[in-house]
């Protein structure tokens, strides 16, 4: 089967609103001035009502309610409200439970969210760190969002199948996919951000975030690929195969990264997840 | 004509009380004597589960290790012992004895570990996990009740401290005893 085949059969699939993608398109083309953002931003009152919501929440603990975008870009900074943006735009899909995978309802949100904050961790980092703070956030935070499709076609059947090929030495999870489905999660994910007309930049680090491309350059999928690998050890790493998954010697080096180096990372990505934890979507 | 009503084998008039949960966080130990409980851990990655038990004090441990050596940050294995197989695991054992527990009787078990398709070995953390609990254990001549370990998939484990069963269940598997 294809990609956009099994794309055609999922109901009920949470579209980004056309602010969250002409925002990140303007993200994308490093072409994002503050003002523009705002009135992107301002312009989905969905959007605008949760990020008002989330400002005048007890956590802040502000004197004054917030009123407007602008006000609250100047009290909790541009990534927070980038975060909130991307949490009402993807949490609806992100958050389900995914039966086809054997996975829980939140787990895969919270994968997510802790592989969103490790891009961010390793691309501040690395002095390779060429790509935008807020599209590795995002590219972490989408990159396994091809599973909530791939889980409707996994009947209990295929799923068994899926299961027996794990098994066998050397078998990745993404291959027993292609071998059941005729496609993997990480192609039916770049398909869809495509359908979403989502920039190319984005698709690429979905699409290969398991078989990143590091030469020439680090790219997108060479950022996540890292920080989920690192995410399933310093967190949950939910459903079935999570482990059976290629890792890419070159991507680590290419963003500089040693052995050690990765020890350090999962502890610090530990150290995250109690806020990381606290961010429930609430729809 | 009469019907006569055979209640099946074994019946059970009276539900058995479900067990509570008594959950060890990533990273964090908990050692109980409490038998209407069960220590539970949940989606044991490349990180170590190690469960002790006294079956004649009835008390258990289960501790969930993240990483092999507190020598990569020491100020944070004084504040999070747990997080460290070298120092959680005689944490886990002085809190048993603590308890009640008695070095000799203690029966252990271990799990978890599990790794990624690493053939260059980048990601070794699993592997010296096991490495680093099978040492410290060898050293210190504990022998192992039962183990699985390695592997591609995560483990959630649970141990029972009326009697010390531990069982383990994989995503989209039957849960199974160890």
């Amino acid at each position: 089967m294809k990609a956009d085949e099994l794309i055609a059969k999922a109901k009920n699939l949470q579209v980004p609103s056309p602010a969250v993608v002409s925002l990140l398109g303007m993200l994308a083309e490093e072409e994002a001035d503050n003002e523009e953002i705002i009135q992107v931003i301002t312009r989905d009152s969905v959007i605008s009502s949760k990020i008002l919501g989330s400002c005048n929440a007890a956590v802040y603990g502000l004197a004054t309610p917030v009123t407007s975008i602008d006000q609250a870009v100047l009290y909790i900074g541009h990534s927070e409200i980038h975060r909130l943006v991307m949490t009402a735009a993807f949490g609806g899909v992100l958050n389900q439970a995914l039966p086809g995978y054997a996975i829980g309802e939140q787990e895969l949100w919270q994968h997510s969210l802790l592989t969103a904050h490790v891009c961010v961790i390793i691309s501040e980092r690395t002095p390779h760190g060429v790509i935008d703070p807020a599209i590795a956030y995002t590219g972490g935070l989408i990159h396994d969002i091809g599973k909530n499709v791939i889980s409707r076609a996994l009947t209990p059947e295929f799923q068994g199948t899926l299961m027996e090929l794990i098994e066998q030495p050397g078998h990745s999870l993404l291959a027993a996919e292609r071998a059941v489905l005729g496609t993997d999660h990480a192609e039916v994910g770049a398909c869809l951000l495509r359908k979403w007309r989502l920039p190319e930049l984005l698709i690429e680090g979905v699409a290969h975030h398991h078989k990143p491309a590091s030469r020439p350059n680090v790219k997108l999928s060479t950022l996540v690929h890292v920080a989920d690998l690192i995410a399933h050890q310093a967190g949950n790493s939910p459903g079935i195969g999570s482990y059976a998954a290629q890792t890419d010697a070159a991507a680590v080096t290419a963003l500089g990264l040693e052995a050690a180096d990765l020890e350090k990372l999962v502890m610090d990505a530990y150290d995250t997840l109690a806020e990381v934890a606290g961010k429930r979507v609430v729809s | 004509m009469s019907i006569t009503l055979t209640p099946p084998p074994n019946h059970r008039w009276v539900a058995p009380t479900p067990k509570k949960n008594l959950i060890v966080g990533m990273g964090d130990m908990l050692a109980s004597n409490d038998v209407s409980s069960q220590l539970v851990t949940y989606s044991l990655g490349s990180c170590v589960g190690i469960t002790i038990y006294d079956p004649v004090a009835k008390v258990g441990g289960l501790l969930h290790a993240m990483l092999p050596d507190s020598a990569i940050n020491l100020d944070r294995a004084a504040a999070r012992p747990y997080m460290f197989v070298d120092t959680g695991l005689p944490a886990m054992f002085h809190a048993a004895y603590a308890l009640g527990g008695a070095k000799a009787r203690l029966v252990i078990k271990f799990c978890g570990g599990a790794q990624f398709l690493d053939d260059k070995k980048i990601f070794r953390i699993g592997e010296r996990n096991v490495e680093a609990v099978m040492g410290m254990l060898a050293r210190n001549g504990v022998r192992l009740a039962a183990s699985e370990t390695g592997g591609h998939a995560s483990r959630t484990v649970r141990l029972d401290l009326a009697n010390g069963n531990v069982t383990l269940e994989i995503p989209g598997k039957q849960s199974y005893l160890l």
